[in-house]
């Protein structure tokens, strides 16, 4: 009996776990404006972090160079279950919480005639779980992965109310795959990929802003090795890979500025989640017929588009800028797929932040949120039971220089 | 609530992915899978179905059987090193069982996993022929010829791994390490790699488990292989049972035993085959130190493959049991009994098998009377693994075998039936989680 269920949890996914937030894997928040905002900066952007939330702003922006440095820290709570799960009854279990700690810089140059160049340096993505109580870890012992995006821009000014620009993205991103079972998997892989991101920003009056930005689909294709076992067996050691989409995702903003200087934003996202279909781990040559089913034939993920709603208020008061932030978010992970690698859940986030202009040319600011969320019932093949709801704090602080 | 906080920089991944953009990777070995990768080839010799090998079994093993399984017999070549580390392409008969469809449902309706493949890796005694050899037994007839492998693979549902050893099969032209711990090991070992590796690439849904057997030669080289896989390659097998038998596993007591003023060789050829290993193996031994001058031309091509037990005591002109200074010089047998820097005396020592702390269930099985290999080789190695934590070591001796001498018949061949029933047995029972 325990063999029965030792061998059906091999046949899990074992990617992409719990998330910072709702939406999948994605760190939207790469800035302490954007913590303070929850990534509502994007019709109303004026910080160095403009590069990488509505490149097309920097047309609008002073002709000075401008750099700006983050640090984030996201303390993520454990992910609890109770019920019962791949035949186990009674279950009460938790996974470990995390603490990672996330470095960002953005910069915006000078005007060079009608354009301007952009550069940022963020995670856009990155996840890292770990269970240490069975079925949990059978299924995902650990998964981690770390994302890094260089993403320069260029914008044009098209005429003194519209702009455009484009962008590059290169990922750089590295992963690790631990499950411990009667079948284990020990992998580990890197992959640099490749895409880019469109902007445009409209401003028909000094007051309202429309922005619309998109950035492009990009599977990260992790190779390297991979370690099976069977048992204490070590039966496989050889090439390995998993493709793990970043999704493609449009933002449709508009801001407006009052003349006591508040600027409301609010901002439309869609992130294409279904282009997640199946989870596929391929090797470089065969491996054993028994742990096929379980590490090799594709698993089916079936997640599904996304829509998130972000509101952001911003209040000028002479060296002091007040941000505050609100989002309604929901979990692209269909009932049947939800499983502990990825209990994903519908969220709801709040945050606020500020900015002080120290001097002409330095400013610092700090900025946190609290994203809740929800609990969730699930009943699917695996799984019977209920994740429990859950907070996830970020903080971060922030430096900008200009010159 | 917040515990065992982990913190975890992804600034370090910052400054790694740099590394990652400038070209640098890490990660060991992207390429083939490199788990059995000393495999070099496979012949399948015959592929016999389950409702034949039925027949087999219930004509030769059990009139009652009512399952049997598929017998495919395969010649696997592949890469070992011998004593002295030279590399060697060696050859051993894989069996693998096929479960019949009926009995796939059988085991379902029973609500048990579908059937999947554990091993045996059966180490055959000593042999003097090459056509004895294990691939050169199993022909292509459309019949089981090794008759092991029908208890095993046929009866029992085990894939049964049959190492030639060097010497024998593809290696003929190698001599064999006779009694020689280290290559013993290893060519059982890459053998064992390259069935796991053949059934990998075949897609024979194999469950990794590993039993080990062997008889008299085999039950030291399975002690060996046993010793060597839990001391230096932990984490490669499922190691699950044990069974030696029969074997001379303290070589310094066999030595002790038979090397003396007034000793007996009960099967001359085996003391000869074993100091003609040693000399080739040691540069401090020789030949000529330790053997009758008179004999040592008979050792020329000796144990090459081609010469039977009897052709070798003939050549020799040893009949069973010889006296042992008819073969060793009186000189070699006095320094061997009073000095114990005597050189053979020390390699023996340096070979004696079971000198670790093991880990796997072990079953020594020995018959009483042994007039070949005694029994106190395996009360001796059970005090040895005992007395070095050894976690589960269980004997047992049989009583009562008989044989007929005049027919050519010893106590040792004829035990050996009732040790690998009783050996089979135990690892079914292991493997069903009986014990």
């Amino acid at each position: 009996m325990m063999k029965n269920r030792l061998v059906k949890l091999t046949t899990l996914s074992l990617i992409a776990t719990t998330a910072i937030y709702a939406n999948g894997y994605k760190i939207p928040e790469t800035s302490t404006s954007s913590v303070s905002l929850l990534a509502a900066n994007v019709a109303h952007s004026s910080g160095a972090d403009t590069a990488y939330y509505n490149p097309a702003n920097m047309s609008f922006m002073k002709d000075e160079n401008l750099i700006n440095a983050n640090l984030i820290l996201i303390s993520v709570d454990s992910a609890r279950f109770k019920g019962s799960a791949y035949g186990i009854d009674g279950l009460d279990i938790e996974s470990e919480s995390e603490l990672p700690l996330i470095p960002s810089i953005h910069y915006v140059s000078n005007k060079y005639d009608k354009f301007t160049f952009g550069f940022s340096m963020v995670v856009p993505s990155g996840v890292t779980k770990e269970w240490r109580e069975s079925p949990a870890k059978d299924v995902a012992q650990k998964f981690t992965l770390e994302v890094v995006e260089l993403n320069p821009t260029l914008s044009y000014k098209v005429n003194d109310n519209l702009a455009v620009a484009f962008g590059a993205r290169i990922l750089s991103s590295h992963g690790i795959v631990e499950s411990s079972s009667t079948a284990s998997r020990d992998m580990e892989g890197d992959s640099l990929d490749f895409g880019y991101n469109l902007a445009l920003s409209y401003k028909p009056t000094s007051a309202l802003e429309f922005g619309l930005t998109y950035r492009n689909k990009v599977d990260l294709e992790e190779e390297g090795n991979a370690k099976l076992y069977i048992g204490d067996a070590k039966v496989y050691d050889g090439g390995g890979s998993v493709k793990v989409p970043l999704p493609a995702q449009l933002n449709i903003a508009l801001a407006y500025t009052f003349k006591s200087k508040t600027t409301l934003e609010l901002v439309y996202e869609k992130s294409y989640w279904s282009a997640y279909k199946t989870l596929d781990f391929n090797y470089t040559s065969n491996i054993p017929a028994i742990l096929q089913p379980s590490m090799d034939d594709p698993i089916t993920k079936g997640w599904e588009d996304t829509t998130t709603y972000r509101f952001g208020v911003t209040q000028e008061l002479d060296k002091l800028t007040l941000m505050a932030g609100f989002i309604i978010d929901e979990t692209p992970i269909p009932e049947q797929s939800v499983s502990f690698e990825l209990p994903g859940t519908d969220s709801k986030s709040i945050s606020f932040g500020a900015k002080y202009q120290i001097d002409k040319k330095l400013s610092a600011g700090f900025g946190m949120l609290c994203s809740m969320k929800d609990s969730r019932s699930v009943t699917n093949d695996h799984l019977n039971g209920e994740f429990d709801s859950s907070e996830t704090y970020i903080f971060s602080t922030g430096v900008s220089y200009k010159y | 609530m917040l515990k065992n906080i982990k913190v975890i920089s992804l600034s370090v991944a910052l400054i790694s992915s740099l590394t990652i953009f400038s070209g640098c990777n890490d990660i060991d070995n992207t390429g083939e899978n490199i788990v059995g990768d000393n495999f070099v080839k496979a012949e399948i010799i015959d592929d016999i179905n389950s409702s034949t090998m039925l027949s087999i079994v219930k004509s030769s093993i059990d009139p009652n059987a009512v399952n049997a399984f598929g017998y495919k017999a395969v010649k696997i070549t592949y890469n070992t090193k011998d004593q002295n580390d030279e590399d060697v392409v060696a050859s051993g008969l894989l069996v693998i069982p096929t479960a019949s469809d009926e009995y796939q449902a059988y085991r379902i309706s029973q609500g048990e996993q579908p059937f999947s493949v554990s091993m045996i890796c059966d180490n055959h005694g000593t042999i003097f022929l090459n056509s004895e050899a294990p691939t050169n037994v199993e022909v292509k007839d459309g019949m089981p010829n090794y008759p092991l492998a029908v208890s095993m693979t046929g009866y029992a549902g085990f894939a049964g791994i049959y190492p030639d050893y060097i010497g024998y099969g593809d290696s003929n032209d190698k001599g064999h390490p006779y009694l020689l711990k280290k290559a013993s090991a290893r060519a059982s070992l890459d053998m064992i790699k390259a069935s796991q590796r053949y059934m990998t690439d075949n897609n024979i849904v194999f469950n990794s488990q590993l039993f080990i057997s062997g008889y008299s030669e085999g039950g030291y080289v399975a002690l060996t292989l046993a010793e060597e896989i839990e001391k230096n390659h932990q984490g490669e097998f499922n190691l699950m049972g044990i069974a030696p038998m029969a074997g001379p596993y303290l070589l310094d007591k066999f030595g002790d035993s038979i090397i003396k003023s007034d000793g007996v060789m009960s099967v001359p050829a085996f003391i000869a085959f074993l100091a003609d290993s040693y000399a080739n193996a040691y540069s401090n031994l020789t030949l000529s130190e330790m053997v009758l001058d008179t004999k040592l031309p008979a050792f020329e091509n000796l144990f090459d493959g081609n010469n039977s037990l009897l052709d070798i005591q003939l050549k020799l002109g040893l009949t069973l049991n010889a006296p042992t200074n008819y073969l060793f010089k009186d000189s070699f047998i006095s320094d061997y009994e009073a000095t114990p820097e005597n050189k053979l005396r020390v390699e023996l020592k340096e070979n004696n098998a079971g000198d670790w702390s093991a880990t796997t269930k072990i079953k020594l099985i020995h018959c009483s009377n042994d007039d070949i290999v005694p029994v106190d080789m395996t009360n001796g190695v059970e005090y040895t693994l005992n007395s070095n934590g050894a976690v589960d070591v269980e004997k047992l001796i049989i009583d009562g075998i008989t044989a007929d001498y005049l027919n050519g018949e010893t106590i040792h061949s004829n035990c050996a039936v009732a040790a690998y029933s009783n050996a089979i047995g135990w690892f079914n029972a292991i493997r069903s989680g009986e014990i």
